[in-house]
């Protein structure tokens, strides 16, 4: 991971590689955001020849480190207008890694609207013309790619969302069976790659091996009880494997916390026939799998494989934001349903926080009704279509809420808010309001900061806790995001100090460091800074780190609660 | 209502019912984690390291040991949860001030089920004592038969 690609698409499509310069040792989100942060215009358009789009593994991504599979995808985002990051499991991580690549840069423009296939091998690159798929959605796309390439490499591909260049479409990686199931989903950062011109890119690490360790010994009996550790946690170890992330339903229904129809109330009489137990049973039952792992080398297997009554597949296990988006944010209690539509969403390109919440914006629009099924598979069919409608569908929820005249969109910065409320949950409003990347639920996810008095030690019983909290979270998040570990490790660092210990060491016997809690501190504070510097540069000010209104003011049942998080505290997160 | 012990039923009808929540007999002044102890068969550590999740009328327990429950009273238990909304709402979580509100509302009273509460399983706990609250034995809703 000593060189960058950086790929030139004009009339005549070119590339180099180069050495990492000022980027060596940034990987995942911390290179995205640099690169953005350092060659983006921030005032350009997202869809314009001064865009680019920053594609990176993480640091550890390639190696025999376990569940370090992630790979960042940055851009100037078409959804929000700023900085974005968006990463994904499946295999793209491992073998772009493996290949010798610390990131891909695209930039530059389609050729006459054309697009193209970049090919990727150890001593080889190629860009050809992609006029075989452009056109097909994703599933179509990877059968065609496999079928000329092999079974062997990676692939990441757009579907027609984007093509159409939708402000909501995705970039998909496939995952260990090939299937394009795995998203860099949110920001409408497919578009940005449609309007660079490429279509497609093949990872092939044929004749590469996995990246060694400086220390291999060390690296060896590091990476052995981090394993472990994860392994005996009951949440990474028991509670993920068993029931996937949709196991979060039940628990956030009874809270009071869970968004039901477009935000309106705050429990969803549904749940329990969406939940990840009764998933995980219809799973079994129907010959599927509950327990599943999204790349190589993942040692929690978190993900499943949904089937229809006759056994057939339909789906990769829907994640719980998907089974919440398309569920009871619709008033939708059907696995199946929500099953095809996670199919839609992959195979179109699209990410599915922000389809579900759009489609449950159409909903108090009238488009359809609450608990429609049939009704919000005919608004995502236009979508996949490219009917005038399904564009509009395309763009997010905030765009399809000022078209329709609704107040209610549920977004920050343009995107989203994932499955929980902030109104009774009000520290996640502090993230969803304050995070550069818009309404995000995984941008203050590691939570082992507090714990380990990563980024300052704060007193948990203070009423202004949740603010310090969310600062701290935000800055280990965006180093965790640079290493290509999942975030789900968070939990067993948290209540295992010999874990944390395991995972620092894993790092350091890699790369041959000494790295502190301060050196993560630093890190997560630099690529928060060159976040927030890139945004504000972009046009946002304090007014954009800010609740959609309606949050303070309309009560949320059963609690009855409003964000009251003030202006002044919010403006406080980033104060360092 | 309708009584449910011991070789009554299993399969998937008995997960569906203890997702939604049973009928379980209270005992006077009973603690959260006394009522743990006694209805599944748990002692300390065992409550500890699998029960790490508790809700009670909507809110987060943190202090289940002096925590009393009343007649009326819906109690969840869950293992740990993923997420970071996951990890605030876990029993006395390091993070609990981002959930400052998520405090247990009022027990809503059930003519029907006087002296009873409505207990919730969830997830490993559901796994892994449904067998324990069978031999227990609880109520379900005659509608619900």
């Amino acid at each position: 991971m000593d060189k960058i690609l950086r790929v030139k698409m004009g009339a005549k499509p070119e590339y180099s590689v180069e050495p990492m310069g000022e980027y060596a040792g940034l990987g995942g989100r911390a290179f995205t955001s640099k690169v953005i942060f350092s060659e983006v215009p921030p005032l350009c358009h997202p869809l314009g020849i001064e865009n680019k789009l920053a594609i990176a593994p993480g640091l550890m991504s390639g190696s025999a480190a376990a569940i370090s599979g992630r790979i960042s995808v940055g851009c100037k985002s078409p959804l929000t207008g700023g900085i974005k990051e968006a990463n994904a499991g499946g295999q793209a991580a491992q073998v772009l890694a493996r290949i010798g690549f610390g990131g891909i840069i695209l930039e530059g423009e389609s050729p006459d609207g054309k697009l193209y296939t970049l090919v990727v091998k150890k001593d080889e690159v190629s860009i050809v013309p992609a006029d075989d798929i452009t056109g097909l959605n994703n599933y179509d796309t990877v059968e065609k790619l496999v079928a000329t390439y092999g079974e062997k490499c990676a692939y990441m591909t757009i579907g027609t969302a984007g093509e159409r260049k939708y402000a909501n479409s995705s970039i998909a990686c496939s995952d260990v069976e090939l299937r394009p199931t795995r998203h860099a989903g949110r920001g409408g950062v497919g578009a940005v790659m449609a309007a660079k011109g490429i279509k497609a890119i093949v990872l092939d690490d044929a004749g590469c091996s996995m990246r060694k360790p400086a220390h291999p010994e060390a690296f060896k009996a590091a990476n052995k009880e981090f394993v472990e550790g994860i392994r005996k946690h009951p949440v990474s170890g028991q509670g993920l494997p068993a029931y996937g992330t949709n196991v979060l339903t039940n628990v956030i229904n009874e809270a009071g916390g869970y968004p039901t129809n477009n935000f309106n109330s705050g429990q969803f009489a549904g749940a329990a026939k969406i939940s990840g137990e009764t998933q995980a049973e219809t799973e079994t039952s129907r010959g599927g799998r509950a327990t599943h792992g999204c790349h190589r080398g993942c040692v929690i297997n978190c993900s499943g494989t949904f089937v229809d009554k006759d056994g057939n597949y339909v789906s990769k296990q829907p994640e719980y934001e998907t089974v919440w988006s398309h569920g009871g944010n619709c008033g939708i209690d059907d696995l199946d349903a929500i099953a095809r539509m996670d199919r839609m969403d992959d195979d179109f390109g699209v990410d599915t926080i922000e389809m579900g919440a759009t489609i449950g914006v159409a909903m108090e629009a009238g488009l359809a009704k609450f608990g429609d099924a049939d009704g919000a598979i005919k608004l995502l069919k236009e979508v996949g279509e490219g009917t005038p409608l399904g564009r509009l569908l395309g763009s997010g929820a905030a765009a399809t809420a000022k078209a329709f005249g609704i107040e209610k969109a549920p977004v920050v910065k343009g995107q989203a808010m994932p499955a929980y409320d902030p109104r009774p949950i009000q520290g996640i409003g502090v993230t969803y309001a304050t995070s550069p990347q818009g309404a995000d639920h995984t941008a203050g996810y590691a939570i082992a900061t507090n714990i380990l008095k990563v980024g300052g030690f704060v007193d948990p019983l203070k009423p202004q806790g949740q603010v310090e909290l969310s600062r701290n979270l935000q800055i280990a998040t965006a180093a965790i995001d640079s290493t290509g570990m999942c975030l789900f490790i968070a939990f067993p660092v948290l209540d295992q100090p010999e874990t944390f210990n395991a995972f620092i060491d894993v790092i350091n016997a890699f790369y041959d460091m000494k790295m502190t809690a301060d050196d993560v501190t630093a890190l997560g504070k630099n690529i928060l800074t060159w976040e927030r510097e890139f945004n504000k540069a972009a046009g946002f000010t304090a007014a954009h780190d800010r609740l959609p209104m309606y949050f303070t003011r309309e009560k949320l049942a059963p609690h009855n609660a409003t964000f009251d998080v003030t202006d002044k505290e919010l403006d406080e997160v980033f104060n360092w | 209502m309708r009584f449910i012990g011991e070789g009554d039923w299993d399969g998937p009808q008995l997960s569906a019912w203890m997702q939604s929540g049973v009928h379980v007999a209270l005992q006077e002044g009973e603690t959260v984690y006394a009522f743990i102890c006694r209805v599944l068969s748990m002692d300390r550590a065992a409550v500890a390291a699998e029960i790490q999740t508790l809700i009670l009328n909507n809110g987060c327990v943190d202090n289940p040991e002096s925590q009393v429950l009343g007649s009326g009273d819906t109690l969840v238990l869950s293992g740990a949860m993923p997420g970071l909304v996951g990890a605030m709402l876990r029993s006395d979580s390091p993070i609990k001030a981002m959930r400052q509100g998520l405090t247990p509302g009022d027990r809503r009273r059930d003519p029907d089920a006087p002296g009873m509460l409505r207990l919730k399983l969830f997830n490993t706990v559901l796994r892994d004592h449904r067998a324990d609250l069978l031999r227990c034995g609880f109520y379900i809703d005659e509608d619900n038969a």
